[in-house]
């Protein structure tokens, strides 16, 4: 979602821009995105391209794809709608992974955003991402193949549920990028898995958080437990008093106030 | 603030009417530090060359030193210490670069940097100022050299003192020079047990000048001090190197009738604490400080016939800085700031006005005020304080003001002094934006408070005195009350950051505080065969929420006599104190049993042709007596039986 504020600085900056007349360079759209994200994936389909930003490689964990779609003249289509579905495909099996819905942020340069959780690195399967592009009552269909790595510490805790339900969860935790002594906000999104190919999000539940030193033995004050916002997204405040390694220990509670998991805990270094 | 006011004591003592005033110690009290300035010398250990600046101040029994070690001994003041008192070097603010109170100022300078203490009680900042003034030369009728070498060696911790001075004065300049190194090793305390860590080695330069033009006076100082390798057997850590360099230009002249001062200082402080010489400790840390102050201060002075004014002005930016690395095994380091890059700037407004209506009375106003504007400069700190939900992005500013109010009735032999003073005083930048800074003695990590309130005052002195030819007692009776007296207080919600340590405190203000107390001098004999002065000193202190005060000494008794024989001079010093049975359970003191004390010296000038040699043998702690003060972080031992042995060989002019 921070992104979503970035990109709205980016426009403003084009916009202050984009008056200066005297100027003979023309920073466009795509120029002010690049300085925040990396285009990773591009395709060619008839008149069209299109391309798949984000402003970090794509992690086992909480991801943030951002799509533009050019006509042959290298213009942005912008009336334009889209349905991306990505799988995971390991031989035998496959399945899809839990995602957000897909939606216009920028709807002057037609970019779409769409948040995927991956549960698995490129390094068990292959991952695909079908995007259907619906544009000049014509449906362009664009097959991409995404490469997600395991990040340094896990992003991502999947986890079987201790209420002997059989449920299996999926949480991410998203904004640990900017991290750092102070104040920080935060997500939890949480999704559980229903079959293969279905991994809603869970609205439901009850978070608590701690922050915790190991090697000192202490966590800081002032915490604020995540609270549900949307789409199993579950927004709070963790606090740090120091660099070094700290845990973003968890406890997840259902509806019932039944223990789900409490031995959850997101490495941390700052 | 006439703390500074060389003249002011000067003038104050040549106004022929109040020649009857011996009461001084009321307002302005002077300690002889260098021994040469005075005959008086062979009181007591304090007075001898291997004592230590701070030793010598602890002669006052208005003043104690806290031990956390050998070394770096803070001078506190009736129970008072930190920012309660303004402890000054010739007028400059110094702020200690250690988080921890490791090096008080005093720490800094070297005894033979030093002329006199000046003990000021109606000061502007804190509650008392004391300022440490710097030995200077004088415009002289004709061109003199003097120099002088000195060593010294005493047996129990096998300190050597080797050190050199010269001093060149003439009718329109004069220049001062003088360098020593010390250095010691552990001591041993009077059971016979060696007690680690209480090492030092201490170099120092010192360099002040002075020259005249017209009316127009100019006095250039400077002092390079470097301690390093020193031994805090009280904490769980040591110091590698704590460095100063202290600079100052001043320039008087006369405007008009007026008198006018006017100095820029400048002074840097770095401190760097060292844990690799300990046996076990759980992480290695790197802790260094520093503390920056730039600094003007103004002076204007006037005599009337029976009026002095004097308003002295102050402009200081003080900047601080400590941090703290840790260095866990096979883990990333981790790291904070213990003082985030803070900065106080300070603007100080104190008149000063004295009134002499007739030769038993007189009278002194000082109504002082001071504006403080402080803030952490540095994201890093303000991101730390948001964690505690504060925002620190903008300064604080505080106002703090005093009045002093003091009359003295002096008729024959006997004199009387009477001081009000009521007040307040801005908390001090670690009290305000100090995180995570541990307390060995209690346990704890304490927290800055940015919301604290000025803590306030008002004091109470009374003091009587009777003066025969040879005898003379003084008795002063004093009472503090405070509120808003800012004290530590456990906060349950805070992790304590130290492995081991007992919780989190912060500082708060925790309500009204008293502290009351009396010393009592005599002396006997004055020029007599025998010369004797007995202090006897006491203070009780009790707070709302606080219990029982810290530091307020227990009933101590000090006994000195001298005697002179064939050209030797003999001192003997008795020290009886009483248990201590008050101990702050909250501030972490201990209860101390009563001890007895005693040293002794005796010292001969020999002279020669041209040059003579000052030979002194002193003992301290004879009886051997194994003891620890109230004062003694985590109840460590004193130092046992001491003999030493110092030599000082002086050229050019004689006394």
């Amino acid at each position: 979602m921070k992104h979503i504020a970035i990109l709205g600085f980016a426009v403003g900056l084009l916009s202050l821009t984009a008056c200066k007349k005297e100027d003979p360079q023309v920073v466009t759209f795509e120029d002010v995105l690049l300085t925040h994200m990396d285009e990773i994936e591009s395709q060619s389909i008839g008149d069209y391209t299109l391309s798949i930003y984000s402003s970090n490689e794509l992690i086992v964990g909480y991801n943030e794809l951002n799509f533009l779609l050019k006509d042959a003249d290298g213009e942005f289509v912008t009336d334009y709608t889209m349905h991306a579905h990505p799988m995971m495909e390991m031989g035998m099996m496959m399945h899809t992974t839990p995602h957000g819905h897909t939606e216009m942020i920028e709807g002057e340069y037609g970019l779409y955003m769409t948040d995927y959780v991956f549960i698995m690195p490129s390094t068990a399967g292959t991952w695909s991402l079908e995007v259907t592009v619906e544009v000049d009552d014509e449906s362009v269909v664009y097959d991409f193949v995404l490469d997600v790595i395991e990040p340094e510490e896990a992003r991502m805790i999947s986890f079987m549920s201790k209420t002997g339900s059989e449920e299996k969860y999926f949480a991410a935790l998203v904004g640990a990028e900017n991290f750092g002594v102070g104040e920080n906000d935060f997500e939890i999104a949480i999704y559980q898995r229903e079959s293969m190919m279905s991994f809603p999000a869970v609205t439901d539940l009850t978070v608590e958080i701690e922050p915790w030193m190991p090697t000192m033995e202490h966590g800081s004050p002032n915490n604020v437990n995540p609270v549900h916002t949307m789409n199993g997204h579950y927004a709070g405040v963790a606090n740090f008093t120091m660099t070094g390694f700290w845990q973003l220990k968890l406890t997840i509670k259902n509806a019932d106030g039944e223990i789900v998991e409490e031995d959850l805990a997101f490495d941390i270094t700052l | 603030m006439k703390r500074i006011l060389t003249y002011g004591a000067l003038l104050l003592w040549s106004v022929p009417m109040c020649s009857q005033v011996f009461l001084q110690i009321d307002t302005l009290e002077e300690v002889v530090i260098n021994g040469e300035r005075a005959d008086h010398t062979t009181y007591d250990r304090g007075q001898t060359d291997v004592a230590t600046t701070e030793q010598t101040a602890e002669r006052d029994p208005q003043l104690n030193l806290v031990c956390r070690g050998a070394y770096a001994q803070e001078v506190i003041y009736r129970g008072l210490s930190g920012a309660q008192v303004a402890t000054l070097v010739d007028g400059m603010r110094i702020y200690g670069a250690c988080t921890d109170k490791m090096d008080p100022v005093t720490s800094y300078v070297d005894r033979s940097n030093l002329s006199v203490l000046q003990s000021d009680q109606t000061a502007s900042i804190g509650f008392h100022a004391l300022n440490f003034k710097l030995e200077k030369g004088e415009f002289g009728v004709e061109r003199r050299w003097k120099s002088g070498v000195f060593s010294s060696y005493q047996i129990n911790n096998a300190q050597r003192r080797i050190g050199a001075n010269a001093v060149y004065e003439s009718k329109d300049f004069w220049w001062l020079a003088s360098a020593s190194h010390t250095e010691a090793n552990n001591y041993v305390a009077g059971s016979g047990q060696k007690i680690r860590y209480t090492q030092f080695t201490k170099q120092n330069l010192y360099s002040a000048s002075g020259w005249r033009r017209g009316k127009h006076e100019f006095t250039a100082t400077g002092i390079v001090d470097r301690a390093y390798d020193i031994g805090y057997a009280g904490l769980p850590m040591d110091v590698s190197s704590a460095t100063a360099v202290i600079t100052k230009l001043e320039h008087k002249t006369s405007l008009g009738k007026w008198k006018n001062l006017n100095s820029v200082y400048f002074n840097d402080v770095a401190h760097v604490m060292d844990d690799t010489k300990r046996d076990s400790v759980f992480m290695h840390m790197d802790m260094p400080g520093c503390s920056t102050t730039l600094g003007y201060h103004g002076q204007l002075q006037r005599v009337w016939n029976q009026w002095i004014l004097d308003v002295d002005f102050e402009l200081v930016r003080n900047r601080r800085f400590a941090e703290m690395t840790m260095y866990p095994v096979n883990e990333v380091e981790m790291y904070m700031q213990t003082w985030s890059v803070s900065v106080r700037e300070m603007t100080t407004l104190n008149p000063t006005l004295k009134y002499f209506p007739n030769d038993r009375w007189k009278f002194e106003i000082v109504p002082a005020i001071a504006y403080y504007n402080d803030q952490v400069k540095e994201e890093f700190g303000q991101k730390q304080f948001e964690v505690l939900g504060y925002d620190l992005t903008k300064g604080t500013t505080s106002l703090s003001k005093s009045l002093a109010l003091t009359s003295e009735y002096n008729l024959n032999k006997w004199g009387s002094a009477f001081t009000f003073a009521a007040g307040d005083r801005a908390p001090e930048l670690s009290e305000r934006f100090g995180f995570y800074l541990y307390n060995n003695q209690d346990g704890f990590d304490y927290m800055g408070n940015p919301l604290l309130s000025n803590e306030q005052f008002a004091r109470i002195n009374w003091s009587n005195g009777l003066k025969f030819e040879k005898h003379r007692v003084t008795w002063s009776k004093y009472v503090y009350f405070f509120d808003n007296y800012i004290f530590g207080v456990h906060n349950q919600v805070l992790w304590q950051m130290t492995p081991g340590g007992n919780g989190v405190k912060e500082y708060q203000n925790v309500g009204s505080a008293f502290i009351a107390g009396s010393e009592l001098e005599v002396s006997l004999f004055e020029q007599g065969l025998v010369p004797t002065q007995i202090t006897v000193a006491y203070r009780y202190g009790e707070g709302e929420n606080v219990g029982y005060l810290p530091q307020m000494m227990p009933l101590e008794v000090k006994l000195f006599n001298k005697a002179k024989w064939k050209g030797f001079d003999f001192g003997l010093t008795n020290v009886y104190s009483l248990r201590y049975t008050r101990a702050s359970q909250a501030f972490g003191e201990q209860n101390v049993p009563a001890y007895w004390m005693m040293n002794a010296a005796v010292s001969r000038k020999l002279t020669l042709k041209k040059s003579s040699l000052d030979i002194e043998i002193a003992g301290s702690n004879l009886l051997d007596n194994y003891y620890t003060t109230h004062l003694n972080w985590n109840g460590i031992p004193q130092m046992g039986r001491n003999v030493s042995l110092s030599l000082k060989w002086n050229f050019g002019a004689i006394e």
